[in-house]
């Protein structure tokens, strides 16, 4: 078992609330992520799955078991967790095999058992030669493993993940990413996984949790939430994102902006309407609907990332690379559209895409 | 193109050659100096005079007796007939011949030998020798005869003169009234007067008493004299060699720093690959020449004195030392109340520094504050409380034990004259220094190592133990060390509560063994090498060994530490804390308080016939306390501000520089603060008396030196960190901007680290300002300062007195402290 029930659990920092009402089941052996800007209340969640935090309100179950709510409270020792923290929190003061095998020399295990674990788990992390080294002495990414080592040896079924490979290098960070994945595969262990990187949620996930403001935007997974967004804030989080002001009726969106071109929609929205488009869901096409000026150009080897003038707005294109000579700056073009979102303006959203930017 | 090549090519070349001519030129020139300082120190040896200050009051006289055979003595004479002439010239001769015999000052031979040699100039050295002769060693001169003399008007002075010739030459002619006071009996008595007055009135008032003062100070062996006079009439010691001869130990020390600098700058160079003159290099030599003069070479010299005392090795004065029981006994009782007051100490501060930085604690920030200004009091200041408060006989605490219990009038039951008593004072004044390291460490540790080990089963407790304690212990040992150096090293305490219950420590026997001349300042220096192993030992512990095991680093991200509930024991623990802040801080605050409004210290301020408000109006009404402020306030400041200078300048090279060197005054500076204050004034007043060519023995720069020396690196360090937060591209930007190094600098970098300069410079003056160990050994009459007025007043005059000063003295700390805050925002204070 490794499931985390959150019920209806909000959190305050004096008058400062980071967390409304959160209310999620995770279930056993899933890898959740939760996604946000920084200061969006996602590391305070994990810190009260942990056991670090107490939620102001609410309760938190592990495995259908109370450990936060009412007068229950459970220290974060007793809930058999494992957890790797963002500075990697490695003790400089024990070797590698000491910093591993702590959390079974605190349950008083027999040295045997201990050895045989910790020696089983520095081989998933690739690190049974460093045994002997003090943490100085190895690189960042070493650093992250013994760390890693630490949480799983004492073979939790719950993993919780702070923003662990914000502090390696890309190239690192991208392997690294793999091989949580593969370890979690291979334990089958649920992970609760915080961080702000989207491709990082994306690439792991089998859910994720996009938390703006103390409040879930949207859970789902990755491919859920990138096309079916539930609204501006997570269309413009995940990916890149153009919003165009429009006016939904008869079974089209006018753009005022646009010299009042207009786009076919049959949705369920009328009247004022945003409209987000995807520049890779845009293309070149000589029988497109949308007329404009290609106004900009940027060579990027893959792609050709273009700027093209409708009216007063300057629409983001993704083209192939390959077609970078075809067109040159001040040609008329035309576009067509794969896909597009459409959002009721109510202004609110508005506000809270300026206060996030 | 090829001419350009050429030209960089070259240009090195050419630069690296002057370069290198430079450094041999002033390497010559410091060996020239020093040669001729040591020529010097030998002609002056040679001629035996007790000081080499004998050629400038050789040169003096001659200068002053040019004068007077120009404007007086040549035009007289050869003004006068032939004949008048040749029997004053005889009378002059007889004179001196007499003069001579009577002074022994030389016999009639040699200064006839001397005047046959002179030939054509006979007459005008035999004047010469008989005018420095009257002048030096003749019958003195009243100063009312010279004033008298002095008070004849210009136009009547020839005609006195006159008159005072026809006087010698012709006996039955009158004295005139002016110099008859001067002039008596008769021939040759009444000659010599005449002749005495007749100098007289060639003379400025003044300067002759100033010549004959300055020739007496410096040759006082009356044998070397007729060599002096004859040396000053011959015109013998021109201004240069006057110059050499005088200063000649000046002159081998400047000839040395001077070599020793080209020396150095070579050996940089030679490292850097670079032969060229860089600013940044004078700047560290002159720091490092101020610190190889005024620090290393006198803790050297003290070294080489303790075990050479008659140049040659002998462990006689350090065996006779420490077989001394008294010594031992001291030697005994720093070791024991150091190694107390640390462990004592390091207990006590560990527990407050995890209360008030990492639990619930109420009022921890009040706390936190409170424990760090008690580092900023004076530790006499306590020491004095602490006296009023557990003084056998009239204690307040031991008479209100006494009532409660019930026990009998004897004293006690509790005595602070005693190594217990002691250590318990030293304890509550150094307690700090632990108090404040072991905070810095835990504030700066990352919360997530302890996390980690809650989440991997750790409970609180085992987490404490297993986690936070092994990483805190580098911080915690130098904390303690430096306890143990603090209290192995102070003065004020163990003179105040020591000496009156004989309990002596190795400072208070150096500062005893001072005040007994000569011999007693190589005694001292014995102890005072004692001192200064201990503290370099422990300098060297905690700064090689400790600093490679230091684990705490300051991360980019601001940490938060986690907050431990204390729960149940958040109300017992707070009561606690608050009690040991009653015992420690404000007890003795109160004690200091009232007893400076107390006729009789034994009876209570709220008695309306022992209250009194004339200690504070006696005190602070006297012109003496207030020159002594002065003195202090002048000190300290001018200490500081070279200090904060010099801090800036270190702060730059070591933060902002890769050059090579940078890291020796660091070293310098570092090993000072590490030197036990008696140990620096110590070594101050043996070599800084003119023996080495620097006499400021006995003048306020001594003071400010000592203070600088001791009291630099706590502004340094402070302005180093700061620097080292202001990332170098800040300063990188200003300059691509366009602006200059300079404006960079006030526009860019001063403003960011201020509030550090401001705090630097205050944490240098503070102490500077109440200082006393190193005052009660450097102080002089006019150089008194407020520390030391203290320390008197407890001693000689009247404890009340010395309470409302002492409580002055706290006063302008805490408002010190306070502009301290306001000046940078909040950001500092003590």
């Amino acid at each position: 078992m490794g499931t985390v029930k959150i019920d209806h659990i909000s959190k305050a920092f004096g008058n400062n609330v980071v967390l409304k009402e959160f209310n999620e089941v995770f279930e056993d052996g899933e890898f959740v992520t939760l996604l946000g800007p920084s200061g969006c209340g996602k590391t305070t969640m994990l810190r009260l799955i942990a056991g670090f935090e107490k939620p102001t309100s609410g309760e938190l179950y592990i495995d259908d078991k109370l450990v936060s709510g009412g007068n229950t409270f459970l220290p974060p020792e007793r809930r058999n967790i494992g957890m790797v923290f963002q500075s990697y929190a490695v003790w400089p003061h024990m070797n590698v095999f000491d910093n591993v095998a702590y959390p079974l020399t605190i349950k008083k295990r027999a040295r045997n058992d201990i050895r045989t674990s910790v020696e089983r788990v520095l081989e998933i992390v690739h690190l049974s030669q460093y045994a002997g080294r003090f943490p100085n002495q190895l690189s960042g990414g070493q650093q992250q493993r013994i760390a890693l080592a630490r949480a799983l040896v004492a073979e939790p079924k719950l993993l919780l993940l702070d923003e662990p490979l914000s502090n390696l290098d890309a190239k690192l960070r991208e392997s690294m990413r793999f091989e949580i994945k593969e370890i979690q595969r291979k334990l089958g262990i649920t992970v609760i996984y915080v961080t702000h990187d989207q491709t990082e949620a994306m690439a792991m996930s089998d859910r994720i949790f996009l938390i703006n403001r103390g409040v879930v935007q949207q859970s789902g997974s990755p491919e859920e939430i990138y096309n079916q967004p539930a609204n501006q804030f997570v269309a413009d989080f995940l990916g890149k994102v153009d919003f165009f002001k429009g006016v939904a009726e008869n079974g089209k969106i006018t753009f005022p902006s646009m010299n009042d071109q207009t786009l076919s929609y049959d949705g369920p929205h009328s009247g004022k309407v945003e409209v987000a488009i995807r520049p890779e869901n845009l293309y070149f096409d000589d029988t497109g609907i949308l007329r404009g000026t290609l106004e900009a150009q940027y060579y990027l080897g893959d792609v050709d990332d273009c700027r093209v003038r409708i009216g007063n707005e300057l629409v983001r294109v993704i083209a192939n690379g390959f077609e970078y000579r075809k067109r040159k700056n001040g040609d008329q073009v035309r576009l067509s559209v794969r896909d597009f979102m459409v959002f009721k303006d109510d202004g609110t959203l508005q506000k809270m895409l300026e206060i996030q930017t | 193109m090829t001419a350009a090549v050429k030209r960089i090519a070259e240009k090195p070349d050419r630069r690296s050659i002057i370069t290198k001519l430079v450094l041999v030129l002033f390497f010559a020139l410091g060996l020239v100096v020093a040669g001729m300082g040591i020529s010097g120190l030998k002609k002056n040896d040679a001629t035996g005079f007790s000081s080499e200050a004998g050629y400038a009051a050789i040169h003096d006289l001659s200068v002053h007796m040019d004068r007077v055979w120009k404007e007086l003595l040549n035009p007289l004479l050869a003004g006068l007939p032939e004949e008048e002439r040749a029997r004053l010239n005889d009378c002059a001769h007889t004179l001196l011949a007499k003069v001579w015999e009577e002074q022994k000052s030389g016999s009639t031979a040699e200064a006839d030998a001397l005047l046959n040699s002179a030939g054509q100039e006979r007459e005008k050295l035999m004047f010469r020798l008989l005018y420095a002769t009257y002048l030096i060693d003749g019958p003195k001169v009243s100063t009312a005869n010279r004033k008298e003399i002095a008070a004849v008007p210009e136009n009547q002075m020839a005609g006195l003169r006159e008159k005072l010739v026809r006087a010698i030459l012709d006996e039955s002619a009158e004295v005139p009234a002016e110099v008859s006071a001067m002039v008596k009996g008769s021939g040759i008595d009444r000659q010599a007067g005449l002749m005495q007055a007749l100098f007289v009135t060639g003379e400025q008032e003044a300067k002759a008493p100033e010549v004959v003062s300055h020739f007496k100070k410096s040759i006082r062996d009356k044998g070397s004299h007729p060599m002096a006079f004859r040396m000053a009439a011959t015109n013998e010691v021109n201004w240069l060699w006057q110059l050499v001869i005088s200063r000649s130990r000046t002159f081998i020390l400047v000839g040395i720093v001077l070599a020793l600098d080209a020396l150095l700058l070579a050996i940089l160079m030679m490292g850097e690959r670079v032969w060229a003159f860089d600013i940044k290099w004078f700047i560290i030599l002159l720091i490092v020449d101020f610190l190889l003069l005024f620090q290393l070479m006198p803790l050297v010299y003290m070294v080489i004195k303790a075990f050479f005392p008659e140049s040659s090795f002998s462990l006689e004065t350090i065996q006779r030392l420490y077989t001394y029981p008294l010594n031992l006994n001291a030697l005994k009782n720093t070791l024991i109340a150091s190694f107390a007051t640390m462990i004592l100490g390091t207990i006590l501060a560990f527990p407050l520094a995890f209360l008030v930085g990492r639990t619930n604690l109420y009022g921890k920030k009040f706390f936190r504050a409170l424990f760090v200004l008690t580092y900023m009091v004076p530790p006499y200041v306590g020491a004095m409380a602490w006296l009023r408060l557990l003084n056998p006989n009239v204690g307040t605490i031991n008479l209100w034990m006494r009532s409660l219990f019930h026990l009998s009038d004897a004293p006690g039951p509790l005595n602070v004259y005693s190594l217990p008593g002691m250590i318990w004072v030293l304890t509550s004044f150094y307690y700090p220094y632990a108090f404040i390291t072991i905070s810095r460490a835990m504030e700066k540790m990352d919360p997530s190592l302890e996390e980690a080990s809650r989440i991997s089963g750790g409970t609180p407790l085992t987490t404490l133990f297993t986690i936070t304690l092994p990483m805190m212990m580098p911080s915690l040992i130098s904390g303690a060390l430096l306890v143990f150096v603090s209290a192995a090293s102070c003065y004020g305490i163990p003179s105040i509560i020591g000496s009156p219950g004989r309990v002596h420590t190795v400072t208070t026997r150096i500062v005893e063994y001072v005040s007994l001349g000569q011999q007693g300042l190589n005694d001292a220096t014995g102890m005072a090498v004692f001192l200064m192993l201990l503290a370099v030992i422990i300098l060297f512990i905690s700064d090689v060994v400790l600093a490679k095991r230091q684990y705490i680093t300051v991360s980019g991200k601001s940490v938060r530490p986690a907050i431990v509930d204390l729960r149940g024991w958040r109300v017992p623990l707070s009561i606690l804390v608050a009690l040991f802040a009653v015992i420690v801080v404000f007890i003795p605050f109160i004690t200091i308080f009232a007893t400076s409004f107390k006729i009789d210290v034994g009876k209570s301020m709220l008695n309306p016939e022992n209250f009194t408000l004339t200690n504070w109006q006696t005190v602070f009404g006297r012109v003496e306390t207030m020159n002594c402020l002065k003195n202090s306030l002048i000190y300290a400041s001018v200490a500081a501000t070279i200090g904060i200078v010099i801090a800036c300048t270190m702060s730059y090279l070591l933060q902002r520089t890769r050059i090579k060197g940078r890291k020796l005054p660091d070293f310098l500076i570092t090993l000072g603060s590490g030197t036990p204050s008696v140990v620096i004034a110590l070594g101050l007043i043996m070599t800084m008396k003119g023996n080495f060519g620097i006499n400021i023995y006995n003048t306020a720069y001594i003071m400010i030196i000592a203070y600088m020396i001791k009291y630099l690196m706590m502004g340094m360090r402070t302005v180093v960190s700061a620097m080292s937060q202001v990332h170098a591209s800040l300063e990188e930007c200003s300059q691509v901007s366009g602006a200059t190094w300079l404006r960079t600098m006030l526009r860019i970098t001063g403003p960011l680290i201020f509030p550090s300069i401001a705090a630097g410079w205050f944490l240098i003056f503070i102490p500077s300002f109440y200082e006393l160990s190193m005052t009660t050994l450097l102080y002089s009459s006019t150089t008194k300062t407020i520390g030391f007025q203290l320390y008197e007043y407890w001693t000689f005059t009247s404890q009340p007195m010395s309470c409302a000063l002492a409580f002055g003295i706290l006063l302008i700390v805490v408002v010190l402290n306070f502009v301290l805050n306001r000046l940078t925002k909040g950001e500092f204070s003590i």
